[in-house]
């Protein structure tokens, strides 16, 4: 793939290629590219694509073509990264895992960008056409998240425990209360008039 | 003097020989240091109860006399415990410090040769700010990496926020602090889904989990601090004494910045180790765990600490809610010790920075102590642990009980003055000793003031005993200052508690929460005005209603209640002010309240300051995107997204394969976010979103690709917001 956008082909007094152009730019910038030449050249070269695109898909926004071109873009270099052997006259790099499902692909070849820093660290190589240098293959691929190890369960029962007589009495009374709000109420009257029988009482 | 007397305060007294853990369990006299301890706090009672006994009999006796005398035994021999605890503990500290320490079963210094347990160090945390959260782990890990003993440890963040943007805002700061450790595989970070149980549940679901990874798990709150060597020291002492199933540190308070937070950490400093020496006196191994700064032996943990259900439904019964008393006391019915590390130097933990938030914390452990009141005739308990939940108890019932007492002598002098009745000359004590009716009622309040002030004379001379000792407190003017200020500020604060503590227990035994204002903080954490005035005033009012009416019954009945009233009538002004960075700065530059960990920082504590001081803020979202930012993040941010996504990996690979758009039971959530912005949603769809991965996925490339006129005008803000200001590095600490 080695699509540019040619002065003809610009379609610069369209404001939605114009915008096209510019959500493209500033999602390579959001992934930490932040040399101006690269992020330029890529992004050109990614609205090409769509303008390509555009032909085929005439109803589609700019927009969504772009981004799916980026994306596209970013699939194939992830898979060309993480997933294809290394190269026999390349330097040694970690072995690649199986293939993965294009979605997770993507998910985990943004966590191997983000923890290799790529973007910043190799700005011409990121998604670029040319095979990456082994350094950064082997940079990505040992970037890994690793939220916890490998779960090993272990039963844990709660413990018993007897509360006791007083304690149970009182937690059978308590759910009795509860069961039957009418009692509950009248021992609150009848707690009410005793402590006015008290007080009546004590101050005589 | 000696060398040892040299030590700085609070560090491992004198005579700190090591003793065999088999001695350790030898040496415990443990039936006759309770009694002595019993007999003491009775020897210090029993008169004052008399005195007051004869006091009332004087002037003819009744049944108000009489509750109003129950109330006084009940909180004068807790006051009496208190001050117990400081004498023994004084006494033991002078005469070159208690024989059954487990600290003592390491010598000081001993090198580390054998290997250690593998050990979890788990820090449960619940929408805290993420930054001061990973900055603390950040300074924990480099002290551990320092000693050396790096490889036996795994750090666990276990998250139950429910706060969406601490909740990303953690996950960045997870991987962002992974990256730059270099912590792969050792930093750890898990969010549950479900809160069950709380606290508790969080920690049992790292036990089911991942307990059988590790011997031991040393468990940290969100404010903890450990230095590395403390941390180690920890498992060395696992390792000597195979019966220990809980060992706790004393943990100090440090950083507070507000005068409020600064009395709480110079209180704690100054009068802690004489106390902490006293309670380690009678508890030995059958001490308390206070949930945090502590290492958990986890097979018996496993075995025997999961929390059963209290009868009935919250706030009084169900789950138990202050689950750190209870572990301890299960794990001593399991025949394992719990021993309290006095002298363990490297634990700290922070403090709430303002009277109000100070009382929410009390909210919580009060509510979870009263639930202690159904365990406590529990079979099989330890008496020492009976004694623990009731002592849990009554430091939040002590309240209500001082609120009656009072209550109860405004109606005595009340009725006394109503009546005009002049005193009935009856026989007493007081009659043999002459003592006039006023001379005896202040001499039992001199008595009450001297039981309270006496711990703080010892601290002040078991700093005394050691040469330069009042040095790291700012010298001895200052020392003495401080505890002048601080006597002062807490017999103002005191009453207040006092107001809410009665408050929580009285909502609390209704079945009733308390409800708070939402909290509305200046931009250094101080209250506002609006908080300060809401929360208050009540108090403020009842105080003001009682003065009037002390004052209509006799002014020198007012003149003795006003120290009490003070403080809840002035409880703004006095909330604001103690609450307030700049007043804690200029106490700070005035030298008071200062505390040894601040003139003489910690490695530790000295690293996270200056993180926290030279680590670039993290930007504050503007205003119209604040109250969604995590979200915002999560599904603009590429690598925050796809964190975001590898971390919900348990149901990730199902959702993210799903290509039946006919069971996308979320799509028309997700239509109306994007197209109405996220104020459209409820809270509850906002989380089933993030929670869903093909969800989030699909939300990251909805946005990126839909042309703007197709965008919530808040997402299309948000975008240009973002395009301006995309990360310069992939992830940042939030």
């Amino acid at each position: 793939m080695s699509a540019t956008l040619s002065p003809t082909e610009l379609p610069l007094d369209d404001p939605a290629w114009e915008a096209a152009w510019q959500r493209v730019e500033s999602y390579l910038h959001a992934h930490g590219l932040e040399q101006r030449l690269a992020l330029v050249r890529l992004t050109d070269r990614i609205v090409a694509r769509a303008w390509a695109a555009a032909a085929r898909e005439p109803g589609t926004p700019p927009v969504t073509l772009a981004l799916r071109e980026a994306d596209a873009v970013m699939a194939d270099w992830f898979a060309r990264v993480l997933e294809q052997p290394p190269a026999a006259t390349a330097a040694p790099a970690p072995a690649a895992p199986p293939a993965a499902h294009p979605r997770r692909l993507s998910v985990r070849g943004r966590i191997a960008l983000a923890m290799s820093g790529v973007p910043a660290r190799w700005p011409r190589h990121f998604l670029a056409d040319e095979p990456p240098p082994a350094e950064l293959v082997a940079a990505m691929r040992a970037a890994y998240l690793e939220a916890g190890p490998p779960v090993e369960f272990t039963n844990m029962a709660a413990s018993e425990l007897e509360l006791g007589v007083l304690a149970d009495a009182a937690g059978q009374t308590w759910e009795k209360l509860r069961r039957w709000p009418l009692v509950g109420a009248a021992l609150g009257w009848a707690a009410f008039v005793a402590l006015l029988a008290f007080l009546f009482y004590a101050t005589r | 003097m000696n060398a040892a007397s040299a030590a700085p305060p609070g560090s491992a007294p004198p005579g700190s020989a090591t003793i065999a853990p088999e001695a350790l369990g030898r040496a415990w006299p443990r039936l006759g240091r309770r009694l002595l301890a019993a007999t003491l706090v009775l020897v210090l009672t029993g008169p004052a109860v008399f005195l007051m006994a004869d006091l009332h009999w004087r002037t003819g006796f009744d049944l108000w006399k009489g509750l109003h005398l129950a109330l006084f035994a009940a909180l004068f021999s807790l006051v009496a415990f208190g001050t117990v605890h400081a004498l023994v503990g004084f006494a033991l500290r002078l005469g070159g410090g208690d024989r059954c320490r487990i600290v003592r079963t390491l010598a000081p210094g001993e090198e580390v040769t054998a290997p250690l347990g593998p050990t979890a160090i788990v820090m449960p945390v619940f929408n805290e700010d993420p930054a001061q959260v990973f900055a603390r782990l950040r300074a924990i890990f480099r002290s551990l990496a320092a000693t050396g003993k790096l490889e036996f440890f795994h750090f666990y963040v276990l998250s139950d926020s429910s706060d969406p943007n601490r909740w990303i805002e953690e996950q960045t700061a997870w991987v962002a602090l992974v990256q730059e450790l270099g912590a792969q595989g050792r930093l750890f970070y898990r969010r549950r889904r479900v809160n069950t149980n709380k606290k508790a549940g969080n920690l049992a679901d790292f036990c089911r989990r991942w307990g059988r990874r590790h011997r031991y798990m040393i468990v940290l709150d969100a404010d903890s601090t450990m230095t590395g060597d403390a941390l180690v020291r920890l498992v060395q002492l696992m390792e000597r004494n195979p019966r220990a199933g809980i060992v706790q540190t004393v943990p100090r308070l440090v950083r507070g910045t507000t005068p409020f937070a600064r009395l709480q950490q110079f209180a704690s400093r100054l009068y802690g180790p004489v106390f902490q020496a006293g309670l380690n006196y009678w508890q030995l191994g059958e001490a308390n765990y206070w949930g945090h700064n502590a290492i958990v032996r986890i097979a018996p943990f496993i075995e025997h600490c999961s929390l059963p259900e209290l009868p009935g439904r919250e706030p009084f019964g169900g789950r138990i809610l202050s689950h750190d008393y209870v572990e301890a006391a299960l794990m001593c019915r399991a025949g394992w010790q719990v021993w309290l590390a006095v002298d363990l130097d490297g634990s700290f933990e922070e403090c709430p920075a303002n009277l109000i938030d100070f009382a929410k914390r009390d909210r919580r452990w009060l509510q979870g102590n009263l639930q202690h009141s159904w365990l406590l005739t529990a079979r099989g308990l330890r008496p020492a642990s009976r004694l623990h939940l009731l002592m849990g108890i009554l430091a939040y019932l002590a309240s209500p009980l001082w609120l009656a007492f009072l209550l109860v002598s405004t109606l005595l002098v009340w009725r006394h003055a109503a009546t005009g009745l002049t005193l009935v000359p009856q026989d007493s004590l007081a009659d043999l000793l002459n003592l006039s009716f006023q001379a005896q009622a202040l001499l039992l309040f001199a008595g009450t003031l001297g039981l309270l002030f006496l711990p703080k004379l010892l601290a002040l001379l078991d700093v005394a005993r050691h040469r330069g000792g009042a040095r790291p407190f700012g010298g001895w003017a200052r020392l003495g200052a401080s505890v002048v200020l601080e006597t002062l500020a807490s017999a103002l604060l005191a009453p207040v508690l006092m107001l809410f503590h009665s408050k929580f227990v009285l909502r609390t035994l209704l079945g009733r929460g308390v409800a708070w204002v939402t909290q509305r903080r200046g931009g250094d954490g101080d209250p506002d005005w609006r908080e300060a005035i809401l929360t208050h005033a009540g108090q403020s009012l009842f105080a003001a209603a009682w003065g009037a009416f002390a004052l209509w019954i006799d002014r020198t009945f007012a003149a003795w209640l006003s120290p009490v009233l003070a403080g809840p009538l002035f409880a703004v002004p006095l909330t604001l002010a103690t609450g307030d960075t700049a007043n804690g700065r200029r106490l700070r530059r005035a030298g008071l309240l200062l505390t040894p960990e601040e003139t003489h920082p910690p490695a530790v504590l000295a690293e996270l300051e200056h993180d926290i001081a030279v680590l670039p803020a993290p930007r504050p979202p503007r205003a119209e995107f604040a109250a969604h930012h995590g979200l915002l993040r999560a599904a603009l941010d590429p690598y925050v997204n796809a964190v975001h996504l590898s971390l919900l990996r348990e149901k990730f690979g199902r959702e993210i394969d799903a290509v039946d758009p006919s069971r996308d039971r979320f799509a028309p959530l997700r239509e109306k976010l994007v197209s109405a912005g996220p104020d459209a949603l409820t809270p509850a769809e906002r989380r089933s979103l993030l929670l869903d991965a093909g969800s989030m996925l699909r939300l990251h490339r909805e946005l990126w690709s839909r042309p703007a006129e197709r965008l919530a005008p808040w997402w299309r803000e948000a975008m240009r917001d973002y395009q301006l200001l995309a990360p310069a590095r992939p992830l940042r600490a939030p």
